[in-house]
């Protein structure tokens, strides 16, 4: 299938009649490649949901339901297909939107029409109606067959044949899908064995499985009916056994199917938390101001209970000089032997009571001599005043040492107070202030997600634990099974019963263990294939940094994505966002070059800004590879992703054939606008 | 030689600052640990600005509640009051000069770093209404320490 052009006609953004032909559209077109330009928002991945609204009617595609936690609970007529400003020009009539598709397939030229009819109701609701489908087919000699509306159905058919509905979303991958396959989830590996089965149609393969499966209870059934004795029981073992191990299985189904939508809600939580993720931290920058303004709380009641302990012994502080002037004056007095005094006051009244001095003269009262003593009587003190002011000499020292002490410690005190204080002022206008932004954002409920993100890990993980455990008795029923099947075997021999209906039960055993085998020899056949491919591209891809250590791509029996370093060892969990990118695309690429390469499959295929996470170089390396690989490719950028270097590379490429940029011409208005290539293959 | 036992009257009017300043509430916790701590600071404070007023006020507190650091200050105060150490073999004496002093010293306290909370009732004289939020021996550490740092007081 090679697409030549896309016409849309008031089709989602684009107003009026505007089309895009495709480079590529004849099969010996060395120009394989078309670029579509624009920013977000303005119909890129609309292009895509044309050509499927065309081809199959799908109003929407898998990519919708990507974005919903709970997909059960999409409704895609909510996804309208009528241009919005045509509907408001047009009303209260309404207006017809038209999408048409010429390609060609197997040397048929093929012009399909889907239109349908839109109305905005008096509630502003858009109503949307469809118009019918038109195919016309010319083959090679000019003949054409056309089938109108009321052809639908072979007019499904006919697109079925050529392109199966059930691939219809694969050939679209944007960066979400692009991103899932390289995570271990559920969902991950379903997608690949959806990918490997539907895009190379190896489903019809478990499909005969099953058949046969069915088969092997209805006949064991027969059996039972017609047999007795141990045959008989083993026959109705078996049936239990079978049963139990279909119960087994459609739990195992079951448990997968929660674990799909858990880690579904858990890709959408984790979304949702995102878009807070400026507010987080916000939140955690407020908890760290909050928690760090309580130590320096508790800092500020240390420093106020120094204050006020130095405030207790401020007399003492201030009384420095006080303490200093008295000290010096006891010192020059002790210096001078003033204390203790050389006459000592017992000697003087001695004196004075005996009336008698020391050289035997008298001292008459009333004397001169006598007053003088008396004069000396009064001015030294007594004993224990000498000891008591020696006394205080020396506690005059202890206090002028507290002194000292106190007033240095009051200093720093008073400035660690001061420090304390600037801390808290400045962490109360922080918190301030990210309280009121995070009041202007509105309430997230941060917390409340996060505790919901815990809990659904830990369903996640419980209903990991017991899919392991209903997968584990899942396989020891099917060993027992086994081991039974052949005790039935050798049952029917001994008994010679029912021969016939033995004979084909033990043929059909046989060819549902045969057909097991070649499933799963078909399934690691297309794995290796997928695997050499993948890691072909994968080493085209990868950039010299990562090619020193990645190695090759393994699709494990799970289906899940891994990556092998240079030991041989598995490296996923280390690589960048960027490699797991290029692992996705080496992935799809393989995909793709399988399908197309058995000529299974040619559908143009789209990438949806794939750029946007990788290096230079891997975007290089990706714009050599993946022209060679698709017979269509469309590559959907914005301009900031596709910058002049990726133009230079994909023109040296020698595949660029169409460029075009989408403009948004007014509200919900884009106009498709086809650009020169400049210096390229084409003038 | 110490001022033991002698009980130390400080103006009426000034009671309840005494109390307020060393009284503890719920959640406010008591600026200095004993009467004894605020008349050693306002005795030293009078004595700085060399004004002395006679006390005839009531008895507050006992005098050996002061500790020895406090007490020398005391007694060194009064002997250059007195000038001369005879003083010193006088307790009461020691602690009656100081009780002048602390008068001076409180009336100072009251019209500059107390001033914002001091309150005058006629019958109760003199108190201080504080809060939680008056960091009060923030306020008395900052005057200390520029008082402290201002120069020598011969």
């Amino acid at each position: 299938m090679r697409v030549q052009r896309l016409e849309l006609t008031n089709f989602r953004q684009f107003e009026g009649t505007q089309a895009i032909d495709f480079a590529g559209a004849g099969e010996s077109d060395p120009n394989t490649v078309t670029v579509v330009a624009g920013e977000n928002g303005l119909g890129k991945t609309g292009l895509y949901r044309a050509l499927m609204y065309c081809l199959f009617g799908a109003r929407s595609l898998d990519q919708d339901r990507n974005y919903e936690s709970d997909p059960g609970s999409f409704d895609e007529t909510k996804i309208y297909l009528v241009n919005l400003a045509a509907l408001d020009r047009c009303k209260p009539a309404g207006v017809e939107a038209k999408v048409r598709v010429l390609f060609t397939h197997d040397g048929k030229a093929y012009d399909m029409s889907r239109k349908l009819y839109g109305v905005l109701d008096g509630n502003a609701d858009v109503l949307e109606e469809n118009r019918g489908t038109t195919l016309h087919i010319t083959d090679s000699r000019g003949n054409t067959a056309s089938l109108g509306p009321v052809d639908s159905e072979q007019i499904t058919e006919t697109i079925g044949a050529i392109l199966d509905p059930r691939v219809r979303d694969y050939f679209l991958f944007d960066g979400e899908r692009i991103e899932r396959l390289t995570k271990a989830t559920t969902r991950q590996r379903r997608e690949i064995a959806r990918g490997i089965r539907n895009l190379l149609r190896i489903d019809e393969v478990f499909a005969a499985a099953e058949a046969l499966k069915l088969l092997d209870r209805k006949l064991t059934s027969e059996m039972q009916a017609v047999s007795s004795g141990e045959y008989q029981k083993r026959l109705m073992e078996k049936g239990r056994l079978s049963e139990e191990l279909s119960k087994l299985t459609e739990r195992v189904g079951h448990l997968t199917s929660e674990l799909e939508i858990a880690e579904r809600q858990l890709d959408a939580i984790d979304k949702e938390i995102e878009t807070y993720a400026h507010l987080n931290e916000a939140i955690e920058k407020r908890s760290r101001a909050e928690a760090e303004r309580k130590t320096v709380l508790d800092e500020k009641a240390k420093t106020r209970q120094d204050l006020r302990a130095l405030c207790s012994r401020s007399g003492v502080l201030l009384a420095k000089d006080l303490l200093d002037r008295v000290w010096v004056d006891l010192d020059v007095r002790i210096e001078k032997g003033e204390i203790p005094p050389p006459l000592r006051q017992e000697f003087i009244a001695k004196l004075i009571e005996n009336g008698t001095c020391i050289c035997g003269r008298a001292i008459e009262p009333d004397s001169q001599e006598y007053f003088q003593l008396k004069t000396w009587e009064k001015r030294v003190v007594d004993a224990s005043s000498q000891h008591g002011l020696l006394s205080f000499y020396s506690d005059l020292s202890g206090a002028r040492q507290e002194a000292d002490g106190l007033l240095d410690d009051l200093t720093k005190t008073l400035h660690r107070s001061a420090e304390v204080q600037e801390r808290i002022d400045s962490l109360d206008t922080l918190i301030r202030q990210l309280t009121e932004d995070l009041d202007q954002a509105g309430n997230p409920d941060l917390k409340g997600k996060s505790s919901f993100r815990t809990e659904t890990l830990r369903k996640i993980a419980k209903l990991n634990v017991d899919k392991d455990t209903v997968t584990q008795q899942q396989e020891d029923k099917k060993t027992e099974l086994a081991e039974l099947e052949r005790e039935l075997e050798r049952l029917a021999k001994e008994a010679n019963v029912h021969q016939s209906l033995a004979r084909q039960t033990l043929i059909l055993a046989r060819a549902k263990v045969a057909m097991e085998h070649v499933v799963s020899g078909f399934v690691a056949e297309v794995r290796k294939e997928l695997q050499d491919k993948a890691t072909a591209s994968f080493q085209a891809l990868i950039d010299h940094d990562g090619a020193r250590t990645l190695r090759a791509v393994l699709v494990s029996e799970d289906y899940s994505l891994e990556v092998t370093d240079w030991r041989g060892k598995p490296f996923l969990a280390n690589v960048s966002a960027g490699q797991r990118q290029i692992l996705s695309l080496a992935f799809i690429t393989a995909l793709a070059q399988i399908a197309g390469g058995a000529s299974v499959l040619e559908v143009p295929l789209y990438m949806d800004t794939p750029f946007s996470r990788l290096s230079t170089e891997h975007r290089v390396n990706l714009l050599r590879l993946m022209p060679q690989v698709a017979p269509q490719l469309i590559l959907l950028v914005t301009g900031k992703e596709f910058g002049a270097e990726e133009q230079a590379e994909l023109r040296a490429s020698g595949r660029w054939g169409k460029r075009y940029l989408l403009e948004g011409e007014s509200q919900g208005v884009t106009r498709i606008r086809e650009q020169p290539l400049v210096g390229g293959t084409r003038a | 030689m110490n001022i033991d036992n002698i009980r130390v009257r400080v103006s009426k009017h000034y009671h309840n600052v005494y109390r307020d300043l060393t009284q503890e509430t719920a959640t406010r916790p008591k600026v200095f640990q004993q009467h004894g701590d605020v008349f050693a600071l306002c005795a030293v404070l009078g004595y700085r600005l060399g004004r002395c007023n006679e006390c005839k006020g009531a008895d507050l507190f006992w005098s050996h509640s002061l500790n020895k650091h406090q007490q020398v200050v005391l007694m060194a105060l009064s002997a250059v009051e007195a000038g001369e150490y005879g003083i010193l073999s006088t307790p009461a004496s020691v602690v009656e000069t100081c009780e002048g002093y602390a008068e001076t010293g409180m009336e100072y306290l009251l019209g500059g770093v107390l001033a914002p909370l001091a309150h005058y009732d006629e019958k109760g004289g003199y108190s201080l209404r504080m809060t939680d939020s008056d960091e009060v021996e923030k306020l008395m550490a900052s005057a200390i320490a520029d008082l402290a740092t201002a120069g020598p007081v011969l």
